[in-house]
């Protein structure tokens, strides 16, 4: 029974979407650090004989809004599906799905068309790892970060302050501008605990000015 | 050809439908979440954007999502957060199809430091079906 159902969707067109011919369903942008929103469109035209009509779009993500240019479109015109990306605290590769579901003249039934949006979100500050870690009765020694300029200007620490008392902490610079140690220190690992670094820079983007760095002491899990 | 013939002969080959009560790795349905409640207590997190945690959110929930500043959400809750880590975390956005849940748990997990964290299978939609949503 599984082979014939395999054999079913396998003879299946790839995508049905009705009279709506997407110029590229998937599509690359690379944002800019400073930005806060990605704008990004999705062109497409009515090659069917019916008017289409626009009942929704679906996005993946609460980040995401988009919208059709119009409601309906007759056969043969073009059209744009508008969508906006708020980059938030979002880094990396981001990859965000959209589903237009349009209607093709007088039918009941709806089609479904996926889009794909691949967005490259450049970090200008960058801190490994991501969190220092203590057993529960590990030896108290010092541990590092590094934070790494990744930025076309310059970055500077300005201050570091930290959650918790009873750790002590030394700022190296490793490359002026470039590359920082953050050394931290534990006066004992006797009891689990969570605390971070507040470190505040003079980046020029105010939303990567400043950064937090994570530590614990955790209980070893039993294996 | 080839592939199907594999994947039909295969051994260990997964199944091509999918299944909408299985869950997914740190995944935990509401019906868990309330035994846990009974006994002691869990750490709501609300994963959705700022304006939905503010016409409702679970009683005592804190917001935390991407889409806004996760470092600026997170710095004003940070210090009630460390003192109930060893409460497990339980974190919720939209519905099953929203991803934020998963994200935001990741980072807790693997950023913060937090051991415990779920995502609520079902997200505010079960809440809602629960009541503890309106």
């Amino acid at each position: 029974m599984r082979c014939l159902l395999t054999f079913f969707l396998a003879g299946l067109p790839l995508v049905a979407s009705g009279g709506l011919t997407f110029s590229e369903r998937n599509i690359e942008l690379n944002s800019k650090p400073a930005d806060e929103k990605v704008s990004f469109v999705f062109n497409f035209i009515n090659d069917g004989k019916n008017t289409v009509h626009i009942e929704d779009v679906h996005v993946s993500c609460a980040c995401l809004s988009a919208k059709t240019d119009k409601l309906s479109y007759a056969a043969g015109e073009k059209g744009r599906l508008e969508a906006v990306f708020a980059i938030g605290s979002f880094t990396g590769v981001q990859r965000k799905t959209l589903t237009l579901v349009s209607r093709d003249g007088d039918s009941k039934e709806h089609e479904r068309t996926g889009l794909l949006a691949i967005l490259n979100i450049p970090d200008v500050i960058t801190i490994t790892p991501e969190l220092l870690q203590w057993a529960v009765g590990e030896k108290p020694a010092e541990k590092a970060f590094m934070l790494k300029v990744t930025h076309s200007k310059p970055v500077h620490i300005k201050e570091v302050t930290c959650s918790r008392e009873g750790f002590s902490f030394r700022v190296v610079e490793k490359e002026k501008g470039r590359v920082y140690e953050i050394y931290l220190k534990p006066q004992q690992t006797g009891k689990p605990m969570l605390g971070l670094l507040k470190i505040e820079t003079d980046c020029e983007i105010l939303k990567h000015r400043r950064k937090l760095a994570f530590f614990s002491i955790v209980r070893k899990r039993r294996s | 050809m080839a592939t199907l013939a594999v994947y039909c002969f295969h051994p260990n080959r997964p199944p091509l439908y999918f299944d909408p009560n299985r869950l997914a790795e740190g995944e935990v349905e509401l019906e868990e979440v309330l035994k846990w409640m009974s006994k002691a207590k869990v750490v709501w997190i609300d994963a959705r954007p700022g304006a939905k945690y503010a016409q409702a959110h679970v009683e005592g929930a804190f917001l935390l999502n991407e889409r806004e500043d996760f470092n600026a959400l997170l710095l004003p809750i940070y210090a009630e957060l460390s003192n109930r880590a060893d409460l497990p975390f339980v974190v919720y956005c939209g519905s099953d199809l929203c991803a934020a849940s998963k994200r935001v748990a990741g980072l807790l997990r693997e950023r913060v430091g937090i051991a415990d964290v779920f995502v609520l299978k079902g997200g505010a939609k079960v809440l809602k079906e629960a009541g503890m949503l309106p």
